[in-house]
């Protein structure tokens, strides 16, 4: 079973994605503190997706650091966020794709399978 | 040629004729009491009465200083020193009173046994040369007012190496940045960047200055090279001597001297303030639309899982409710984007991120995002050569959005929507054509109001806050550009814009 990695610091989205993700067969763990990633990333997610915004903490920054880290740089990672701007902030931080929000959730699942079947 | 030996009376004569004519004012004094031997016209003239040969200074001078004049003498007929003074006269002789100004000479002269023995006057009239040289300093110091009275900061760069204009763009900006330093500037312009004065700053190379790296700058300058070499309300974001940051609007000009840039002069204003209440509101209009954005996440997501869960439990009625819900929360999103962009409309702070971008392309990519959207509507896609255009590329590419999406929206049965992109009077044109509802004759002028909406004759209101339109007119026009369209009822509808090139 594949897992994801979702860091989002509102609760209630985080739990959504959670049960659809949960409801297709993915293994989830989440968090709402981005400082956290750094932890769960030891538990080895096959995909992550990150909200760029959130509170204290810049996710485009994790994902710098990601996408750097030897170790880490071939998770693929989903950036989701109320930005208007999100495809370029998506690029600008060497992100596989974004997803702006708020997001539709066939669109989610669909980018989910596309990423994960690539590996 | 023959050699005239002119005797010696007759030279006499010929010197006393040049002298008598001379444009200054001669006379020639003899003896301690200084009794006058010689004075021309001109010398008549400045002191008003004609002079009598033989008598004395003390006797002729009608001068109200003329104890201190005859000091002046004595002491040049006893030390043999000659004595130079330029004065102000008008008050001082007869004739008239304008302002005027000589410069006296008493030189001394010497007898055969080289003794001082009667002294030579000159006086020669200097006024037009000291009028003029006041009216300079004048016009200097009034010039030198305005210049550093001013709020603005007024300076001049020099280029220790002239630029060549036919170097390419960056070649030239990377010259300007290694070789242009501050050589003068008024005080205002010295505070704005934390220091006391001028001298505290002249001398400052650009570089120093201006963050090469920063866009601002190079946009602001790349477009000053690239239009002339002058520029008006170019942003520039700079540090001051504490490495804090300022923002400045410029506006200056080049100086070309064969064939190279050699000197700018420009002016700045500081808009650091404004630009931190920009960043303020800016900062604010973007937590506004994360606040509003994350509610309508979390309960769209929540009705679509819902849905499934009903779909998977078979109670297709309930399903379709939540389904509803889910149309309308998509709408409630579309609302919330116009109103943010209304917002920034109506404070003036819709600010464009303007750039070179090719025209044709970003149209193909607004077609291939809008095309899946829509199963019923094939959109054909006719464009002409394409061309590099400055602008906001998202912005026109949200125009372009809009203007599909209408016709999507409009036409609500199967149809063709035809883009079109032409050149045409230095104008970048496209049409967005539809085969749909059309618009009515009253309606044309008044679609790209704000709250404006499309109605059926069945009372059935197109849905939408009727901002698209006027959002997308803003727009276009504050890039200098057009938005009109043409347009039968029943017949469907042709919206076109066009975008200035070679701005």
């Amino acid at each position: 079973m594949k897992k994801i990695l979702i860091a989002d610091d509102v609760v209630a989205i985080v739990d959504a994605i959670k049960i659809i993700l949960e409801d297709s067969n993915y293994e989830v763990i989440s968090t709402t503190d981005g400082s956290q990633v750094s932890k769960l990333i030891k538990q080895n997610p096959d995909l992550i997706l990150l909200d760029i915004w959130m509170s204290g903490m810049d996710g485009g920054e994790i994902c710098k650091k990601l996408k750097k880290d030897p170790k880490t740089k071939h998770i693929p990672v989903i950036i989701i966020s109320a930005n208007k701007d999100t495809k370029k902030i998506a690029e600008n931080v060497g992100a596989d794709d974004f997803i702006a929000k708020p997001f539709d959730l066939t669109e989610l699942l669909d980018k989910v399978g596309k990423h994960l079947s690539k590996n | 040629m023959v050699k005239k030996t002119i005797d010696r009376e007759s030279r006499g004569r010929y010197y006393e004729r040049a002298f008598k004519n001379a444009p200054m004012a001669i006379a020639i004094l003899n003896g301690p009491r200084h009794v006058y031997v010689f004075s021309n016209k001109e010398n008549d003239r400045l002191l008003g009465s004609t002079t009598e040969v033989g008598k004395t200074v003390e006797e002729l001078l009608p001068l109200k200083n003329k104890k201190g004049i005859i000091k002046i003498l004595n002491h040049v007929y006893k030390t043999g020193t000659a004595f130079y003074k330029e004065a102000r006269v008008d008050s001082v002789f007869k004739g008239d009173q304008t302002e005027r100004y000589i410069i006296f000479t008493y030189q001394p002269l010497m007898n055969e046994k080289n003794k001082v023995d009667g002294i030579l006057c000159l006086a020669y009239d200097i006024t037009k040369e000291v009028l003029g040289r006041k009216r300079l300093k004048e016009s200097e110091e009034r010039y030198r007012t305005f210049i550093e009275q001013s709020t603005e900061g007024i300076w001049r760069f020099e280029l220790k190496k002239p630029i060549p204009i036919k170097l390419s763009v960056e070649e030239q900006l990377k010259m300007a940045f290694k070789y242009a330093y501050l050589a003068e500037c008024n005080d205002a312009m010295a505070k704005m960047y934390g220091f006391q004065s001028a001298k505290n700053i002249v001398g400052l190379k650009l570089v120093e200055i201006m963050i090469p790296t920063d866009k601002s700058n190079v946009q602001t300058l790349t477009h000053f090279l690239n239009s002339g070499y002058r520029i008006i309300n170019a942003e520039s974001h700079e540090v001051d001597k504490n490495g804090n940051d300022v923002y400045f609007l410029n506006n200056f000009v080049g100086i070309i001297e064969d064939g190279h840039v050699v000197r700018a002069w420009g002016t700045q204003k500081d808009i650091t303030e404004q630009k931190k209440l920009e960043k303020e509101k800016d900062e604010f209009i973007g937590i506004a639309t994360h606040e509003l954005k994350t509610p309508v996440t979390s309960v769209k997501a929540y009705t679509q899982i819902l849905y499934r869960k009903f779909i998977s439990d078979g109670d297709q009625k309930t399903a379709e409710v939540l389904y509803k819900m889910d149309t309308q929360i998509n709408k409630l999103s579309e609302l919330i984007n116009d109103l943010l962009d209304v917002t920034k409309i109506q404070e003036g702070k819709l600010k464009l991120k303007e750039s070179y971008f090719d025209f044709n392309e970003l149209v193909r990519e607004v077609v291939d995002e809008m095309q899946p959207t829509t199963e019923i509507h094939k959109i054909i896609v006719n464009l002409g050569k394409t061309k590099s255009v400055f602008g906001d590329r998202d912005r026109i590419g949200q125009v372009i959005t809009n203007l599909i999406s209408n016709a999507i929206k409009y036409t609500p049965k199967a149809g063709k929507i035809t883009i079109k992109s032409i050149i045409k009077s230095g104008n970048m044109i496209l049409s967005v054509k539809d085969s749909g509802v059309g618009i009515s004759k009253e309606n044309k002028n008044r679609i790209f109001e704000r709250l404006f909406r499309g109605f059926e004759k069945e009372k059935e209101t197109y849905p939408g806050l009727g901002l698209g339109l006027y959002i997308s007119k803003e727009i276009i026009e504050r890039h200098g550009g057009r938005i009109w369209v043409d347009s039968k009822p029943g017949k469907g509808s042709k919206f076109y814009f066009s975008l200035l090139l070679n701005k």
